[in-house]
């Protein structure tokens, strides 16, 4: 059972890892719109790619 | 507002061409109304001939296939916007620094601003709005949020100024605003932000520790090694204070904040028994004895978190209805500088004397006098009254108020900011500071529940103290966690947000939290009249005939008359002509207060108020018998120069559901009555026409309050329906304030309520769903006390061990759970 002495730590950096990216997604607005994306999905094909040139 | 499944975005828009191609009406291309004169506006595109209903459609419309955006049509839902001329000085206010304070930001060379953006009816107009504006030069990026409206952009300003920005997105329909309410929006996104990441903790160091956890309680039973034991529990002492020192702070600060103003809530037997769990838990943990309770810690914190994110998410769902009210008042004007030429300016910097020219359509930006002109003017914001009253040279005109006929000029007598319109809001405001206030049932149940739980800890602490019993800690904490009020303080947030997630699907918002629970206790209704049992749009009711005139070529002569005008008759005229055809009218002249006159085949034609049909000539009523046939309409007549010909009535169409509405109330035995500022005839036809039996007319703002607060003093629960914001105090005065939002306007924001459904009779509904809210709140309290009195008895015998008690509070919260989200099936 000595192996858990490193599992468990190494599973508390995995944690910690990924609350750090939650709060950062979080942070930079991802669950903001929660509804908007999944329209938007739809539609992204058809998206215009080049700016016109002038 | 209800959301567009992917489905609809892709089969709509052949229903749409199909739905034009099958009926004999063409409607519009681009907006789907119908087109009046077909062929007039078209254009031949991908092999098919699109008619549009006015060159304002058909520019938006090349727009949008010229910048190869024609995928718009297929992939929308709902028809387009029909553009309303805008020039382009309004936007160029924009670009004046001084104005851009509060929303625009500078970062990097580049500029940030937020837009609200007002017509967007589905995914689609998302697409084009961001494609549109991407194809700009100079812009980096441009995204719209579907749930607030709110277009984001990021662009170059040494590229590309704000107004070409408003520009662009108003040459593809749509109107966009600065966003301004800076404040605000970052408050309550601030909190919604800040309520996730704390869940977001709870629940991955939740998850650490339940394992953790499951390997303890299987040492209990199975037993284990001491080293091994120590171990694990000081990992979950470490997992668990990021979840006391951050996740539930909320609690802690409720609890606070309920010592202090002596009314404890919910928040502190939970910050009680967290508190007393982690303290005892730590303390087991150090020397080596005794329970740990880090997984309930874990579970009460991630419980309590995810109900109050659920009830903030239906709160925000609701006030999104009143973001858009920004654009009550204008924020520009047009002042007249001394040469007569005109400037754009922004509406707060017209001064006192300042002459300022509205436009026909516009909205008065500030409190005057007209200098110039005469117009009618729509001032159903302030006074109720549904038609267009005309003010003329020396006339006062109030801020808000819609400029109907002609353009004037008002010289201003009182700023923005001081105006009627603002000290109608400001005393909204006061009267929200007595709003009465009743008490919640699951508030009073818990308030008791609290002192019992927290009385009961306490003496068993005191009792396991004084007979110097060790295990009074233990058994302390395991009174206050088999007693956790989880399932007690989620079983009525959960309950009242799914019943308000549920209402808005239909069209009802609920915009503060007690609304449900009064809906459900409603003794007396108050209606206003207009826009609320109306729908707020005129109608040709009937028409009556003199001598041998037949009625359809009355009605052509009278809409072809019209087409040159533009009061509010004009248009349920034309509509009611339709497929007649129109003839040429010359001389056109129109009589503010009076009526037009035109000349067709030669022959005069008047139309309009009986006196100004016939001045001094025969007197209409010996020809017709308009005044038992007026009911309360209005009436318009028409007639050449020698006899009167016809007479034409017109009614505001009453709101769909209406009758139904009273008719379900006043059979729950509920008291309704209608309150308006309307013409006396005017209120009783509409009375008699909804079924309502008590009524008065001409009441001023000021006496719809004070009749309300004679019913409040009768100790009646009532409720006030209305819109409009003269109704706001007494929306906000009434126990229960139900705003409808035929446009959406300022008193939403002082409503319990909002409808933004057409048909009134959803408020049946909603007192259906508001019952079964209650009902299933009380079903979740009564499960909820059932428990916890069975587990209380059997916690202080001290039967119940640890795992039990876990297993056992969590059911309970399960059972609430799932209970509550039976609310969210219709």
């Amino acid at each position: 059972m000595e192996i858990i002495y490193l599992l468990i730590p190494l599973s508390i950096v995995l944690v910690t890892a990924i609350i750090g990216a939650f709060l950062w997604s979080v942070r930079s607005g991802q669950f903001d719109d929660l509804e908007g994306p999944a329209h938007r999905i739809l539609l992204d094909d058809d998206d215009v790619k080049d700016k016109p040139s002038e | 507002m209800s959301t567009p499944h992917a489905s609809v975005v892709n089969t709509a828009a052949p229903t749409l061409h199909s739905a034009a191609g099958l009926s004999d009406l063409t409607t519009c291309f681009h907006c789907g109304l119908p087109v009046n004169s077909p062929g007039e506006f078209c254009r031949v595109e991908a092999g098919e001939t699109r008619e549009f209903c006015c060159a304002g459609c058909q520019a938006v419309s090349d727009i949008i296939s010229a910048g190869g955006l024609e995928r718009y049509y297929a992939l929308r839902d709902a028809p387009g916007n029909r553009p309303d001329e805008i020039e382009r000085a309004k936007f160029e206010v924009y670009d004046n620094p001084n104005l851009q304070q509060g929303w625009l930001l500078s970062r990097n060379g580049m500029a940030e601003a937020e837009f609200l953006v007002e017509g967007i009816t589905c995914a689609a107009c998302i697409w084009l709005i961001e494609n549109w504006l991407r194809r700009l030069d100079g812009v980096e990026v441009a995204d719209v949020n579907f749930s607030t409206h709110r277009l984001s952009v990021r662009w170059d300003p040494l590229k590309l100024r704000v107004s070409a920005i408003l520009l662009a997105v108003h040459q593809v329909g749509y109107t966009a605003l600065p966003y301004t309410r800076e404040a605000r929006k970052s408050q309550q996104e601030g909190q919604r932000r800040e309520l996730l990441k704390r869940l977001g903790v709870a629940a991955a160091l939740g998850m650490q520790i339940m394992v953790i956890s499951v390997a303890l309680y299987a040492g209990d039973w199975f037993g284990i090694e001491p080293g091994l034991e120590t171990f694990l529990r000081r990992v979950n002492l470490l997992l668990v204070l990021p979840i006391m020192a951050y996740s539930a702070q909320p609690f802690f600060r409720g609890a606070w904040r309920g010592i202090r103003s002596r009314s404890p809530g919910m928040d502190l037997p939970v910050s009680l028994g967290i508190t007393l769990a982690f303290a005892g838990s730590l303390w087991a943990t150090i020397s080596g004895r005794g329970e740990v309770y880090y997984d309930s810690i874990a579970m009460f914190v991630f419980f309590l978190l995810g109900a109050r994110f659920l009830e903030h998410g239906s709160r925000l769902k609701g006030a999104r209805a009143l973001d858009s009210l920004a654009a009550v008042v204008p924020d520009t004007a047009r002042r007249l500088r001394a040469d007569g030429s005109v400037e754009a300016i922004p509406a707060t910097e017209a001064d006192i004397d300042d002459r300022l020219l509205v436009r026909v359509g516009e909205v008065v930006p500030a409190d005057g006098l007209i200098s110039e002109g005469e117009s009618g003017f729509d001032e159903s914001l302030m006074t109720g009254e549904d038609r267009p009253v005309t003010r003329t040279e020396g006339d006062a005109v109030i801020a808000g108020s819609v400029n109907v006929s002609q353009p004037v000029t008002v010289s201003v007598t009182r700023r923005a900011g001081s105006t009627a319109l603002d000290s109608i809001l400001r005393l909204a405001e006061k009267s929200h500071a007595h709003k009465p206030r009743i008490s919640r049932l699951a508030e009073l149940v818990s308030r008791w529940f609290v002192l019992g739980v927290i009385l009961l800890a306490a003496g068993v602490a005191g009792l396991g103290l004084w007979s110097g019993n060790p295990a009074w800690l233990p058994t302390t904490i395991a009174v206050l966690v088999v007693t956790c009020p989880c399932a007690l303080s989620l079983a009525t947030p959960l309950a009242l947000s799914a019943g308000a997630s549920n209402l808005v699907q239909q069209g009802v918002h609920i915009t503060r939290g007690h609304a449900l629970e009064t809906l459900n206790k409603i003794e007396q209704v108050i209606f206003d009249k207009t826009g609320t049992l109306t729908k707020g749009q005129i109608s040709l009711e009937d028409v009556q005939v003199a001598g041998d005139t037949d009625v359809a070529s009355a009605l052509k002569i009278a809409a072809s008359l019209e087409q040159g005008a533009s009061h509010p008759l004009a248009r349920p005229l034309i509509d009611a002509a339709d497929g007649l055809g129109f003839s040429p009218v010359s001389g056109f002249q129109s009589t503010p207060g009076g009526g037009i006159s035109g000349w067709i085949d030669g022959r005069e034609y008047r139309l309009g108020s009986p006196a100004f049909v016939a001045p001094g000539g025969e007197p209409v009523d010996s020809i017709l018998d308009l005044t038992s046939w007026a009911r309360g309409g209005s009436v318009a007549v028409l007639a050449d120069s020698h006899k009167i010909l016809a007479a034409f009535r017109f009614r505001d169409e009453i709101r769909p559901g209406a009758g139904e509405l009273v008719s379900h109330l006043e059979n729950d035995g509920i008291t309704v009555s209608l309150l308006s500022g309307d013409r006396p005839e005017a209120v009783s036809t509409m009375a008699e026409a909804v079924g309502i039996n008590d009524w008065q007319a001409e009441r001023l703002p000021e006496q719809k309050l004070a009749e309300l607060d004679m019913m409040i003093e009768k100790d009646q629960v009532v409720a006030m329906v209305g819109d409009g914001i003269n109704d706001a105090p007494a929306l906000s005065r009434a126990h229960l304030g139900i705003a409808i939002a035929r446009n959406v306007n300022l008193a939403a924001a002082n409503a319990d309520i909002v409808v933004t459904a057409e048909n009134l009779d959803v408020l049946t509904t909603a007192r259906k769903v508001a019952d079964r809210t209650f009902r299933i709140i009380r079903q979740n309290l009564t499960w909820a006390l059932t428990y916890n009195v069975l587990a209380v008895p059997a916690a202080l015998a001290g039967m119940v061990p640890p795992w039990l008690a876990g297993i056992g509070m969590s059911l309970s919260s399960v059972v609430v759970v799932l209970n509550a989200s039976r609310l969210n099936k219709p």
